[in-house]
């Protein structure tokens, strides 16, 4: 045995040599290995190491301000607390997920489950932060800090979010604003967006997003691996976003919501020699500082599929039909052509044949013989049917778009058009040739013809200030964080209606009538302290066989109108109300348009009395 | 004549690794906070590490080893199955037993027992190369640890028992036959081990091994963070304590499995150079051993030892190199980890005694 264990023994060393060779091979293998990545690579690996230590924080900046008239705060800023979640800081194995919904989980009031399916989701997107939380009380806040270094994922900003000291007041006017969609970010709607910024989704928040967002500030942070910050390296604080001052007169809006309370409309009140909106209100109302704090799907579906539209701007975005409000349009439209004058008269009773299709009045037994004037204190249809037949829808389309009518206002919130039909629009969208009996139904308001109210409220400025059309603005003027003034703008005059001084004192002299003379439409809601003038409407919204005694339902019961103004000699206000399936314009719509006259002039009488004294 | 050569050129490595270890590891750990504690322990480690290495040089006789090969084997045996019994589970895996204030990590014992029972059941065959039969009752003793091992799970330590077993099997000269078989069938099971062996964060860091930009802040993390703390540290270094991929904590695991990373973000090509020399001068002195042996158990357990410390600084270091997949193979003496610490002074310690006890032999 001894010897063949030497033997053996010699024979297995053989084995020593080429086992030398082969660690030294491989230890060559690493050593080339170390050598590219320090010596050829060193550099570029120095560069990244120095970057992994660097992070650049955007400190986001107060959005600036919004003032009404008078100094009026309608939207600013109150420091919050927000958590956010970094889902590519999350830890990937379940255990560690667990711990985070388990901590979460009191926090964010959902379940355990719940939450570890949302944290999941949300490494599909692991680059963008999430909102967790906003508002978080200071409970919260001492809580969450003090178990911050077990959870990297999750972070406290301190970011000042948008607050709505009044609520609803003038919601439509101010828009909203909430966090930026995934879908915003990408399209690159909003320029050098982050994912955790706050942007205008509508109104004025909207309009003047850019103005308003002001500059970020960077942050320049030492961090490591896990997120945590070491040290602040440099700091450039951020400029807060610049202010507006809107013309908004905020009494009189409130006053115009109050009114509109629990009815669906709207209501535009602006002055006449500006153009400057001074109220502008739709009905239902929305309290935009719930978009900022987040809402639930089931709130969020709610309100968006509230058969109400209360998200809807009516008093832009509303195409109604305005019925008995355009006949001044018509009328002008005729004495401009020239095709009738002042004492042209018509006679009316109770209905218009063309062909073998009767068009009938409102008032069934007729208005006798009518000229213009009295056509427009009585609003006889039949009138305004001769009247379209002789102008020709070319000739009416054509004045009407001269009005403002069919093309957008220019105010700084989302509007709609209108449609102006006429041959061409018709051949467009309908294929058929134009009808005479249409153009009788565009010349009272009716048919395809739809308009906005803030088109209505542009037009009878233009009537109460001699035929000047202004565009209707919100904004006075744009400061920076600091009062300097920026912008200042100025009435915008956008043209004139075609007709002469006379031709629009016979109409003006009309609309005085209807709500002055005992047979005017108005007249019986009319305010008695001061002269108003305007023009009642009552727009069909579907034509119905009506039969009487029968109710009608409320979805197809007509529109209510007003378009007026006040004092009639020295118009200080144009006031144009709607009231959707508010049944008949003198009715429902004439006294609130008096109540608004009424509670502005005197507060305006008072106001200057005290600055007389 | 008792001739120490092997012990003092063995000793004077072991030193300079072990200062540079600890100097290391303190830079890894001294901004940790409550594991800046891990430094303390391992300089008691350290130092249990070194009376370990005296005793087994000066007192034991390496051929006792072979006495008690089988009692040896067998309590780790117990100690592994009572991992997977009676311990808690720390970050998903079983892998420590307490006892009192200390805490064991049996499957880095389980490196130096498989050492030792290969080797003796090698040692004693009667013919030049290893049959089959004795090629699978040696592959049956290495299977029962590795399968406990795979349990807890912690496959890096299972892995590098088989690779100890293979070298083994290539020292005492297993028929070439065996071997070329073994990897046939290891190539053809690997998709089903693949497919249905591997959990899903062993897969991932596979996977990350290959192409590490596609996850760059999951699995790949690790791969690319380790490049960057290494290429960072180019020629020179960045100095003692200076390292920002360590300081700031990029690097995770750093105080052990990438500990290699943080020594070259400090110390550059030079000092990755140095240390390489030195472990490459403790397998050297290894192997010098295994050639002056007189008998097959002794040159056996000198080769296996050289083996173990061998392979473990090889895949640790390609692993921080980006070589290998991340697997948990500690670098010898650096690494934090008490039971490594252990087994590998104790592993010199034999290594030694077998270099010098063989004039003390050939005495008798």
């Amino acid at each position: 045995m001894p010897l063949n264990e030497d033997q053996i023994l010699e024979d297995w060393k053989k084995r020593l040599s080429p086992t030398k060779v082969v660690i030294l091979a491989i230890f060559s293998i690493l050593m080339l290995r170390l050598a590219y990545l320090q010596i050829l690579k060193g550099n570029d690996y120095f560069l990244k190491a120095e970057n992994n230590r660097l992070e650049v924080e955007s400190i986001p900046a107060p959005r600036g301000r919004i003032f009404a008239s008078h100094g009026v705060l309608l939207a600013s800023n109150r420091p919050c607390f927000c958590l956010l979640l970094y889902p590519q800081k999350l830890p990937w194995d379940k255990e560690k997920l667990k711990k985070y919904a388990v901590f979460l989980s009191p926090i964010l009031n959902k379940t355990q489950g719940e939450i570890i399916k949302f944290l999941k989701d949300s490494l599909h997107c692991p680059l963008s932060p999430i909102y967790l939380k906003k508002k978080l009380t200071w409970p919260e806040v001492t809580f969450i800090e003090s178990h911050s270094y077990s959870f990297p994922a999750l972070k406290i900003i301190s970011q000042p979010l948008r607050y709505y000291p009044y609520h609803s007041l003038a919601s439509h006017i101010l828009g909203y604003v909430s966090v930026i969609t995934a879908k915003q970010l990408k399209s690159g709607t909003f320029k050098g967006a982050e994912p955790t910024d706050f942007v205008g989704q509508m109104g004025i928040e909207r309009t003047f997003q850019k103005a308003l967002s002001g500059e970020k500030g960077k942050r320049y942070l030492e961090v490591d691996a896990l997120g945590r910050i070491l040290r602040t390296l440099k700091e450039y604080p951020p400029t807060p976003g610049d202010n507006l001052y809107l013309s908004l007169d905020v009494s009189l809006q409130r006053k115009a919501e109050a009114e509109l309370h629990g009815k669906k409309g709207a209501i535009v009140v602006l002055d006449p020699s500006t153009g400057y909106v001074l109220a502008l209100a739709s009905s239902p109302k929305f309290d935009p500082n719930l978009f900022v704090k987040g809402m639930d799907q089931k709130t969020w579906q709610r309100l968006l599929k509230n058969p109400d539209h209360p998200l809807q701007n009516r008093a832009t975005l509303g195409l109604y039909p305005p019925g008995s409000v355009f006949k001044p349009v018509t009328a002008l439209a005729g004495l401009y052509y020239k095709v009738i004058t002042p004492s042209t008269t018509v006679f009316c009773n109770g209905g218009f044949q063309l062909g073998n299709r009767i068009f009938r009045c409102w008032k069934p037994g007729g208005h006798g013989w009518v000229n213009l004037k009295k056509a427009i204190i009585e609003s006889c249809d039949v009138y305004f049917y001769q009247l379209g037949l002789w102008l020709g829808i070319d000739r009416l389309s054509n004045y009407a778009f001269k009005c403002g009518f069919g093309q957008k206002t220019g105010i700084e919130l989302a509007e709609k058009a209108g449609i102006v039909p006429n041959r061409t629009w018709k051949w467009k969208y309908m294929r058929r040739r134009w009808q005479k009996g249409e153009t009788l139904n565009i010349a009272i308001g009716q048919g395809a013809l739809v308009v906005t109210p803030i088109q209505i409220a542009q037009f009878f400025a233009a009537l109460a200030n001699g035929g000047k059309i202004y565009q209707p603005q919100l904004l006075v003027k744009i400061t920076n964080y600091k009062g300097k003034v920026i912008k200042e703008t100025t009435p915008i005059l956008k043209g004139k209606i075609p007709a002469s001084p006379r031709q629009l004192q016979e109409i003006k002299k009309a609309l005085d009538g209807v709500m002055n003379y005992p047979s005017g439409t108005g007249y019986r809601s009319r305010s008695l302290k001061f002269r108003m003038a305007g023009k009642t409407g009552t727009a069909q919204v579907v034509s119905l066989p009506k039969k009487k005694g029968e109710k009608i339902a409320d979805l197809y019961k007509d529109h209510a109108w007003f378009a007026g103004f006040a004092p009639v000699d020295k118009p200080q206000m144009v006031i144009v109300v709607l009231i959707e399936h508010g049944g008949h314009g003198g009715a429902t719509a004439v006294p609130i348009a008096r109540d608004l006259v009424n509670f502005y002039l005197s507060k305006k009488a008072k106001d200057t009395t005290f600055k007389k004294k | 004549m008792k001739s120490k050569e092997n012990f003092f050129k063995v000793t004077i490595l072991l030193i300079g690794i072990v200062v540079i270890g600890l100097l290391n590891l303190y830079s890894a750990t001294h901004q940790l906070g409550t594991k800046s504690i891990l430094f303390k322990k391992q300089i008691c480690w350290t130092f249990i590490g070194f009376i370990g290495f005296f005793l087994f040089y000066f007192i034991l006789d390496y051929r006792k080893i072979h006495l008690y090969a089988y009692h040896i084997y067998f309590s780790i045996i117990s100690l592994l199955a009572a991992v997977l019994v009676i311990s808690p589970k720390i970050m998903g895996a079983k892998r420590w037993l307490s006892v009192g204030m200390i805490t064991l990590q049996p499957s880095e014992l389980a490196k130096l027992t498989i050492v030792i029972i290969i080797a003796r059941f090698f040692s004693l065959s009667e013919t030049k190369q290893q049959g089959v039969k004795s090629f699978l009752m040696a592959g049956l003793l290495t299977l029962i640890p590795f399968i406990f091992i795979v349990l807890e799970p912690d496959l890096g330590t299972a892995f590098l028992l088989l690779i100890l077993f293979a070298s083994l099997c290539y020292f005492s000269k297993v028929q070439s036959k065996i071997l070329i078989g073994c990897i046939l069938i290891a190539l053809i099971l690997s998709p089903f081990v693949w497919h249905y062996g591997l959990r899903s964060y062993q897969k991932a860091r596979i996977i990350a091994f290959v192409s590490p930009q596609k996850d760059p802040y999951g699995m790949g993390y690790h791969v690319t963070q380790s490049a960057i703390a290494i290429g960072s540290g180019k020629l020179w270094g960045k100095g003692f304590l200076k390292g920002t991929q360590t300081q700031l904590r990029f690097l995770p695991e750093h105080y052990t499995d990438f500990i290699f990373s943080v020594f070259a973000e400090e110390w550059g090509f030079i000092g990755c150079t140095g240390l390489i020399i030195l472990y490459l001068g403790i397998i050297f002195s290894g192997l010098k051993i295994c050639q002056k042996t007189t008998d097959r158990f002794g040159y056996l357990l000198a080769a296996g030892i050289t083996s173990m410390l061998f392979w473990q600084t090889v895949i640790n270091i390609a692993m921080a190199l980006g070589l290998l997949p991340v697997v948990g193979v500690p670098l010898p003496f650096m690494s934090y980890g008490g039971s490594a610490v252990l087994t590998n002074f104790i592993a010199l310690g034999i290594l030694t005694n077998i270099g010098d006890k063989k004039l003390i032999a050939s005495k008798k």
